[in-house]
């Protein structure tokens, strides 16, 4: 499958360019981990994690590639792993403290959202992260959902996003977000 | 808070605002605590949607099958990689041989040098030329003239075997089907024919005048040994006669004869012609009693 065609496809959301991009690109994005002092697993998430990233920019039709999609994966990769010693290095020094307890408390939130969003219906949890997280426009959306129309998925989503938001806020007070 | 404000800081949370917007938007949260306390509540939402949607499509990824296939891994295997360029290298080089071999062509505006094998045979007929001066004849022999013959076909040579004979083959001596060699021939080594029956018989052979290198240039070795007795008594091998009799009564005459037919000596002694014959053990010397004989010896001694 040629690139030209597998970010059409991202383009539209199809999850099964993912899918093959992963699978064939595995053994030369881990082994830069693998080849640098980095375990199976953390290849595999450094992996993860480019691919993600270029999935969400081709996705919300934000990339402009100017090489193939392997060299992009693979760089990304390189500064993935790179990111990831730099901080291995740092949190062997007592200078982090302050960071952590941030770190700590900013997953406290997140956990509590998450919850949220779980109490969501599928569609809802579908529209709302196909929105903010694939960056995918209401027409994409509504064609991806099999909605009648664009509007139907602006309806949708503006439903969706303030249930989400009562929900969170029914069960921590604002005070529970500000430090 | 407005609905605009709400949608603001979905546009800003989300990407979906420009530069300007961007920096329009944190001015108004520098200034207004209630819009920023909101933007830093949905900031948390939004990136915990992300997030959800990042671990939903990991879980999606993880459940995939990475283990290459049959097919990926010979496509992936340096080992299967090296071995496909091997083989893909060999068939390259036997089509280039075989087709090489039956596009061959030799041009036959110029005349063709091959190198003839040393151990193998060729066609040849040896052209003495009996109507040439012997003498010069005989330096012919060292160099000489090889026909081949024109059914040959220049493929039939091996090109690398080593050789000894060098020949040269003029286009005029080509048929038009003959510019491709074909390997039949035999070529027993010049320089190890040594059996005169393997060449060509002439009258040559028969002239004392023939002096080859080998027969005319090595002129016998004599030693004597005198005695009281009139009979002559000899020796001849490797070259060497001895002779062994009373010489300070009468002195002794040697006739070498050489011929194709070979090296013949003869004595003469006392009026008397004694032939010499190859011998390791001391023996007197056969008195010639054919007159014929010793008439040719009797004019070859007095012209000489």
């Amino acid at each position: 499958m040629k690139d030209s065609e597998i970010l059409a496809g991202i383009s539209r959301g199809d999850e099964r360019m993912l899918d093959h991009l992963y699978k064939k690109y595995y053994r030369m994005m881990t082994k830069i981990v693998l080849s640098n002092n980095g375990t199976e697993d953390e290849a595999k998430d450094v992996y993860q994690e480019a691919l993600l990233a270029f999935w969400q920019k081709a996705a919300s039709g934000k990339l402009v590639l100017t090489s193939k999609i392997s060299t992009y994966l693979y760089s990304i990769c390189l500064n993935q792993w790179r990111k990831e010693l730099d901080r291995k290095s740092r949190l062997s020094s007592e200078e982090v403290d302050g960071e952590e307890y941030q770190t700590h408390d900013a997953k406290e939130r997140l956990k509590i959202v998450t919850d949220c969003i779980g109490q969501l219906g599928d569609v809802c949890k579908k529209v709302l992260t196909y929105y903010y997280f694939d960056g995918l426009g209401m027409p994409d959306i509504a064609k991806k959902m099999n909605f009648a129309n664009t509007d139907t998925a602006k309806t949708k989503k503006y439903k969706c996003k303030k249930k989400l938001d009562s929900l969170i806020k029914s069960k921590y007070t604002t005070e529970d977000f500000f430090d | 808070m407005t609905k605009i404000n709400q949608e603001q800081i979905d546009r800003f949370h989300s990407g979906r605002m420009d530069e300007a917007e961007i920096s329009d938007f944190r001015q108004q949260l520098e200034s207004d605590p209630s819009l920023k306390a909101e933007s830093n509540l949905q900031g948390d939402i939004i990136n915990g949607l992300k997030e959800f949607r990042k671990a939903e499509l990991k879980a999606r990824l993880d459940a995939l099958n990475v283990e290459p296939t049959w097919v990926e891994f010979v496509q992936q295997s340096t080992l299967m990689k090296s071995m496909g360029g091997v083989i893909v290298a060999s068939i390259i080089g036997t089509g280039i041989y075989f087709l090489g071999e039956k596009n061959e062509t030799i041009d036959s505006s110029a005349p063709i040098s091959v190198e003839a094998p040393q151990y193998e045979s060729i066609e040849y007929v040896w052209n003495l030329g009996l109507d040439k001066d012997p003498v010069n004849q005989n330096n012919e022999l060292d160099k000489p003239v090889l026909e081949i013959n024109s059914n040959l076909v220049a493929s039939e040579i091996p090109e690398s075997k080593p050789t000894q004979a060098s020949i040269t083959l003029e286009e005029s001596s080509l048929t038009d089907d003959s510019q491709v060699f074909k390997p039949s021939f035999e070529a027993p080594s010049v320089q190890g024919v040594e059996e005169e029956s393997e060449f060509v018989s002439s009258e040559l052979d028969e002239l004392p005048e023939n002096k080859s290198n080998d027969v005319s240039e090595n002129p016998i070795d004599v030693e004597t040994e005198l005695s009281k007795s009139t009979i002559i008594k000899y020796k001849y091998y490797d070259g060497k006669l001895f002779l062994k009799g009373d010489f300070d009564k009468a002195p002794y005459e040697i006739l070498e004869i050489n011929s194709a037919r070979g090296r013949r000596i003869y004595v003469f002694y006392l009026d008397n012609y004694y032939k010499v014959g190859v011998t390791d053990r001391l023996t007197a010397l056969p008195l010639v009693g054919d007159t014929e004989v010793i008439k040719e010896l009797e004019l070859l001694r007095t012209n000489k």
